[in-house]
């Protein structure tokens, strides 16, 4: 087999790995299907809630809410008695985990809130799937077709 | 005065621009690279949107980006391609899309082909919605590639 139809065969082996990888998930199961999806909820309390979206269903949503400790943020217990308190008040939800990063601890909360609880939400892209879909296409687009059009 | 080139020249000038193709394409890998290394360090990204395919409980399908939840409904941005059917009429400062004289939701964006539309979706018309996840190849990564390719071959042609 010659060198440039290997080439080739690289690069639309390369596509079609890329563009495989592509799915569809029901935002009804989005918990455990790996789709990061970020949210901002804001409740008719007034509330703002930051996090990960778990699922939407008509019933309402299920958010995975990140709190930093520190600014009125406790987190106290340990193990299965741990739970979160802001400005004093327990967090409603189920504490899923408590990350340590460098500069302060953080508690994942699983929270539920019934639809007519909601006053709005926003969606956001997860930041490691858009830059690296901007790479491929600002880099391996680019060197794919350049790298062709140098050795045909 | 025409220069006649023989055939052996023109194989030399072909090679000396082989080492020119190659600095196009780093040049062009450099650019490019610079350009991600501007990507947000945060988690998820500023502005609102995740792709979304959502199929309507009677019929057809939207393909667009979902950007919030408001009233029980979900807010969808798709693009409708400009036609005789499609209208946007100016109301209070906000631009309302109508099709076929329904109003359907309202303009985001109004281009030169096709106007981007914000649209609330009630969970009663939706039939099942489903977000697009590691979609990292599109339509702008093959622009890019032919672009990249006739970029060289007319600097190996210079």
């Amino acid at each position: 087999m010659s060198p440039k139809l290997v080439v080739c065969a690289c690069a639309v082996g390369a596509a079609l790995l890329a563009s495989g990888c592509a799915r569809d998930v029901p935002i009804a199961e989005l918990s455990g299907s790996g789709a990061v999806v970020g949210v901002v909820v804001t409740t008719v309390d007034g509330e703002e809630v930051r996090g990960t979206l778990e699922s939407i269903t008509p019933r309402g949503m299920v958010v995975v809410a990140d709190y930093v400790e520190g600014g009125g943020v406790e987190i106290v217990g340990a193990g299965q008695s741990i739970s979160v308190l802001v400005e004093g008040t327990p967090v409603p939800g189920e504490v899923v985990g408590v990350e340590r990063p460098e500069v302060a601890r953080v508690a994942r909360v699983r929270r539920s809130f019934a639809a007519g609880a909601i006053e709005e939400a926003t969606f956001y892209r997860s930041a490691g799937e858009a830059s690296l879909a901007t790479i491929l296409s600002l880099v391996v687009g680019p060197s794919v077709g350049g790298l062709l059009a140098v050795i045909f | 005065m025409r220069r006649s080139v023989s055939i052996a020249d023109h194989r030399s000038t072909a090679r000396v621009s082989r080492p020119a193709a190659g600095c196009a394409l780093a040049l062009l890998v450099a650019v490019a690279l610079s350009v991600c290394a501007g990507a947000p360090a945060s988690r998820f990204v500023e502005s609102p949107g995740v792709p979304v395919r959502v199929e309507l409980s009677y019929g057809g399908t939207l393909h667009g980006e979902l950007v919030g939840y408001e009233d029980g409904a979900l807010v969808v941005d798709h693009a409708l391609p400009k036609s005789e059917h499609l209208e946007v009429v100016r109301r209070d400062g906000t631009d309302i899309v109508y099709v076929s004289g329904v109003a359907i939701g309202t303009a985001v964006e109004i281009r030169d082909f096709d106007v981007v539309v914000r649209e609330k979706l009630m969970s009663s018309e939706i039939a099942d919605a489903r977000v697009k996840t590691d979609t990292y190849l599109g339509w702008g990564t093959a622009v890019a590639a032919v672009l990249a390719f006739l970029l060289v071959k007319l600097l190996e042609d210079v």
